[in-house]
C-alpha cells in the first residue's frame, strides 16, 4: 500500500455506499486488502453487508484496528425472521422517514414490483432510507439483484463489479440490472464481452483485475524437494467450476508418458465435488501420485505453490482466477485452461500455457513440456513472477478503483 | 417365513418394488415393508399388493422436529429411548430376518437390530459402497463390522461382490442377485426417429453427463445429425446447463427434468439409440428397460452393462471417460443398417428376459433367505 499517495491525497468527501453480500471469508482474502485500500482514499465509505461479519480473516491480514476502521459505521440487512420484535427497528425506521418510505414503495410498484416486494425492499434495506449517497457500489451483480435499485437509490451513481458466475451462468437474468447501471466493472477482457454481448455500452465498462496478495518474503525462497519428482498443485475449491476431472486426467496421460517420472499432485481445497475426486482418482490408478490435502491455511498454500514445481487449473468456468496469479507471484508456471479470464490471467507461452478446456490431452503435453524443460518452467516462472509483481499488485488494483470511482463521481474526467 | 424389508423412502424405489411383487408371486416368503422417510409414524398405504405390513418407523428427524417446536414426549427424549421405542416397533411386527435394502442403512442401523436378536441380511447397490466408504475410514472399518455381523449379503453385480471383498476381505455369504426388470417395458411401441438419442439417471457426476456433452459436441462439430434427451434431475443441472450452453448444444441436448413411467415409455418409443455414460455405476436398471423396449443401446465399461449383455453383439461399449471413443460409437450405431440394428436390439432383449427375469429373481432370492439365517455375535 506504500505508493497510494495519490488517491491518499484525493480524500473525497463524497458518500460512497459498497454493497457486498458476506464479509470476506478464507475463500476470497484479497477483498479484505481491496476495502481497506479504498478506505485510505474514500474515508466516507460505508458497508452494506448481508450479515453481521466474522472479523478473523480480516484481522489477520491487516489487523484487528484497520478492520475496525474499514467496518466502521457498517450496515447490515434485515433478516427475515419469525421473531415479531425483530421488526420493530426496520418499522421504526420507516415511520421516522415516512415521505422517503412511500417515496422509494411507489418506485417499486412503477418498476413493476408486487406490493409484498416492494414492502420487501423496504425492510430488506431500512438500514438505507433517508440516507443518501453520491456512489453506490455493488461488489457482485448477483448481489445487485437483490435490490430495486433505481427506487432505493434514485440519485446515486451506480456501479457493479461482473465476476463470473453471472454472465457465465444465467446472462439474460442479469439484463434489467445492467440496464440500471452508471458503469461496470469486469475482472478481464472475457467479461467485458459477455457484458457488450448483454448491449452493455463498451465505453462504460472497466476492466480491474484482481491483484496478486501479497507475500511473505521468507516463503519467496525455492524449498527443494525430490530428484526426479515433480510437484504439480491446485488450490482451488473442490467444485465442478475448476474442471478436476481434466486435471486428473491430465495427470494420468502424463504418467503414461513419464512412467520413470515420479508425479506428486497436491490438491488443496474441499468441497461438493470431493467424493468425484476420489472416485476418479481410484478410477485412473492415481492415489500415489494425488494428495487431497483439505483445507489448509494461505500460509500453507503458498508454502505448498511455492514448493512445487508447475501450478495446474484446467477450469471450466472461471472469473479471473486469484490462486492462478498467486502462483505466478510465488515464481510459478502455470498451465491454464482457456476459461474466462484465465488467458488474461496468463499469458500464453510467456508465463506458462493456456490449453482449451476440457482438453486434458493438450494439458497433458504442456505438463510434459514443463516436466521435461527445467530451463523453460524456471524462465516462465521468473516471467510470471515479474508480470505479477509489475502488473497485478494491490496499488494498482487500488489506484484503477480509485480512478473509475472518481470518474463515475465525475471528479475527473 | 417372514421378511421385513427396511428400506428409506416411502413408496420405495421402482427396482424394490419389483423385487416385491416377484417375491410375492413366485414365492411363499411373506414380505413387510419399513420405512423412515415417510410423512408418518405407524401403518401406511401398502404401495404394492401382498405386502404383510406397511409402516413408518419412528424417525429422529420428526422427533427433533416435535422437541424444537417444544413439545417433550417422555419416551422419545433421548437416543436410548428412541432406540428402545424403535426396537419395540419392529419386535411387534415378528419377522424371523430383516432386510436392508442399502449397506448405509445396514451401517446405520445394524446396532439394534443385533440386540434384538433377529438375523439382518443386506443389499449393496453400488453407491452405497463406492460412495459412502470413500467418505471416511471410520466408515470402511464399521461397514466390516456389519459384513461380519450379516447373516447374507446381496450385490447387485459381481463387480459390487468384487469390491466388497477388496474392501473388507472376502466371505462365503455374498450371493449376487440381479435386479428384476418389469415385463412392461417389453410393450414400448417403437417409432423410432433416426438420430433421436435417450439417456436416463439422476444428473449426478457417476452418470458421466459430462462426457457425454463432450461426444456430442464432437459429433456436432463432425456434422452428425441427432438430437439428445437426458431425462433425469439431479444436483448436476447448473453444470450440464453450463455446458450446454459453453459448448452451443441446445439445438441437439435437451434436459427434460425427471419424468413418470408413460412420459419415459413414450420418449423411448421414438429413441433410436439408447446410450449411458457412467463413470460408477451399481447395476444400470435403465438398460436393461432399454434393453425390454427393444432399443439398440451403447454403453461405456463403468456402466458394467457387460455383467448381463454381451459387447457388440448385443450393444456397443465405449470405454469410461472417453468423449472422442463415445463419439465414435454413437456416430457408428446411427449410421449402423437397420437390420443389423434390430437385430442387436433383439438379441439384447432376448438375454434380458432370462438374466433379469422376474421369477428367477424371485427363486433366487427365496434360496439366499432360506440358506441358514443365524446372529452373529
Amino acid at each position: 500500500m506504500e505508493n497510494l499517495e495519490s488517491c491518499r491525497e484525493f480524500k473525497s468527501r463524497n458518500k460512497i455506499l459498497i454493497i457486498i453480500s458476506s464479509w470476506p471469508s478464507k475463500e476470497h482474502p484479497y477483498l479484505v486488502y481491496l476495502f481497506s485500500g479504498l478506505k485510505e482514499c474514500f474515508p466516507s465509505i460505508r458497508l452494506f453487508l448481508f450479515k453481521r461479519v466474522d472479523t478473523q480473516v480480516a484481522d489477520k491480514l491487516i489487523g484487528v484496528e484497520r478492520t475496525r476502521q474499514v467496518l466502521e459505521g457498517a450496515l447490515y440487512r434485515f433478516a427475515f425472521t419469525s421473531n415479531p420484535f425483530k421488526y420493530f427497528a426496520p418499522l421504526l425506521k420507516i415511520a421516522s422517514h415516512p415521505l422517503e418510505a412511500i417515496r422509494i414503495y411507489n418506485s417499486c410498484l412503477a418498476n413493476g414490483l408486487s406490493k409484498k416486494k416492494a414492502i420487501g425492499q423496504l425492510l430488506y434495506g431500512y438500514q438505507i432510507i433517508g440516507k443518501t449517497f453520491d456512489l453506490v457500489y455493488i461488489n457482485a451483480l448477483q448481489t445487485g439483484r437483490h435490490f430495486a435499485i433505481s427506487s432505493i437509490f434514485p440519485n446515486s451513481t451506480i456501479i457493479a463489479s461482473s465476476r463470473g458466475q453471472d454472465f457465465d451462468w444465467n446472462p439474460e437474468r442479469y439484463d434489467s440490472l445492467l440496464s440500471k447501471l452508471d458503469y461496470l466493472h469486469a475482472l478481464g477482457t472475457h467479461l467485458q464481452n459477455r457484458a457488450m454481448e448483454r448491449k452493455f455500452p463498451i465505453e462504460r465498462i472497466t476492466i480491474i483485475p484482481p491483484a496478486a496478495l501479497p507475500t511473505s518474503n521468507s516463503i519467496n525462497s525455492k524449498i527443494v524437494h525430490e530428484a526426479n519428482t515433480i510437484q504439480i498443485v491446485t488450490a482451488a475449491r473442490l467444485i465442478w467450476t475448476k474442471g478436476y476431472v481434466y486435471s486428473l486426467r491430465a495427470i494420468s496421460l502424463l504418467k503414461e508418458m513419464l512412467p520413470l517420472l515420479k508425479i506428486r499432485y497436491n490438491i488443496l481445497g474441499d468441497g461438493a465435488d470431493l467424493e468425484l475426486l476420489k472416485f476418479e482418482i481410484n478410477r485412473l490408478g492415481l492415489e500415489e501420485e494425488v494428495v487431497l490435502r483439505g483445507w489448509v491455511t494461505q500460509t500453507e498454500v503458498n508454502e505448498c505453490i511455492s514448493s512445487s514445481d508447475i501450478y495446474l487449473l484446467l477450469s471450466i468456468e472461471e472469473g479471473f482466477n486469484n490462486s492462478v496469479m498467486q502462483a505466478q507471484s510465488l515464481g510459478l508456471p502455470c498451465v491454464v485452461s482457456d476459461a474466462g479470464g484465465l488467458p488474461d490471467n496468463v499469458l500464453n507461452e510467456v508465463t506458462g500455457f493456456v490449453v482449451p478446456r476440457y482438453n486434458a490431452r493438450m494439458a497433458a503435453d504442456r505438463l510434459y513440456q514443463l516436466t521435461v524443460a527445467k530451463e523453460k518452467r524456471e524462465e516462465m516462472g521468473q516471467n510470471a513472477r515479474r508480470r505479477m509483481t509489475q502488473d497485478f499488485n494491490l496499488t494498482i488494483q487500488i489506484k484503477k478503483y480509485s480512478t473509475l470511482f472518481k470518474k463515475a463521481l465525475k471528479v475527473i474526467e | 417365513m417372514h421378511v421385513l424389508e427396511i428400506l428409506n423412502a416411502y413408496p420405495g424405489e421402482t427396482f424394490i418394488q419389483e423385487h416385491a411383487k416377484a417375491v410375492i408371486q413366485y414365492t411363499d416368503i411373506k414380505l413387510s415393508w419399513a420405512f423412515w422417510q415417510t410423512s408418518r409414524t405407524g401403518a401406511l398405504p401398502k404401495p404394492i399388493t401382498g405386502l404383510k405390513n406397511c409402516v413408518g418407523l419412528i424417525n429422529p428427524n420428526r422427533i427433533s422436529k416435535v422437541k424444537k417446536a417444544g413439545i417433550r414426549l417422555a419416551h422419545l427424549n433421548d437416543k436410548d429411548s428412541y432406540v428402545k421405542a424403535l426396537k419395540r416397533q419392529v419386535k411387534a411386527l415378528k419377522p424371523d430376518v430383516i432386510h436392508f435394502h442399502f449397506a448405509t442403512l445396514a451401517v446405520q442401523h445394524y446396532r439394534w437390530v443385533e440386540e434384538l436378536g433377529i438375523p439382518f441380511t443386506f443389499s449393496i447397490r453400488g453407491s452405497d459402497i463406492r460412495t459412502e466408504t470413500t467418505r471416511s475410514d471410520a466408515t470402511i472399518e464399521t461397514l466390516k463390522m456389519v459384513v461380519h455381523k450379516a447373516s447374507r449379503i446381496h450385490t447387485v453385480c459381481d463387480h459390487l461382490q468384487d469390491e466388497l471383498f477388496e474392501i473388507a476381505g472376502k466371505n462365503n455369504k455374498t450371493t449376487t442377485i440381479r435386479t428384476a426388470i418389469a415385463s412392461h417395458w417389453r410393450n414400448v411401441e417403437r417409432k423410432p426417429e433416426l438420430g433421436n438419442m435417450v439417456s436416463i439417471g439422476r444428473l449426478h457426476w457417476s452418470k458421466g453427463y459430462a462426457d457425454l456433452l463432450l461426444a456430442c459436441d464432437e459429433m456436432k462439430k463432425k456434422e452428425v445429425s441427432f438430437k439428445l434427451t437426458i431425462i433425469g434431475e439431479g444436483e448436476q443441472r447448473p453444470l450440464l446447463e453450463y455446458m450446454i450452453r459453453d459448448l452451443n448444444l441446445a439445438d441437439v441436448v435437451e434436459l427434460v427434468g425427471k419424468q413418470d413411467v408413460t412420459s419415459i415409455k413414450s420418449y423411448l418409443s421414438w429413441a433410436d439409440i439408447f446410450v449411458l455414460s457412467s463413470i460408477a455405476e451399481g447395476f444400470p436398471n435403465v438398460v436393461a428397460e432399454a434393453a425390454l423396449a427393444g432399443i439398440p443401446i451403447v454403453a461405456s465399461s463403468g456402466s458394467f452393462v457387460s455383467e448381463v449383455l454381451s459387447s457388440e453383439s448385443e450393444f456397443l461399449i465405449v470405454p469410461t471417460g472417453s468423449p472422442g471413443e463415445m463419439a465414435n460409437r454413437l456416430s457408428e450405431l446411427l449410421d449402423m443398417d437397420i437390420g443389423k440394428k434390430n437385430a442387436m436390439a433383439n438379441r439384447a432383449r432376448e438375454q434380458t428376459l432370462v438374466e433379469l427375469a422376474p421369477d428367477r429373481h424371485a427363486t433366487l432370492f427365496e434360496k439366499f433367505w432360506s440358506k441358514k439365517c443365524t446372529v452373529n455375535r
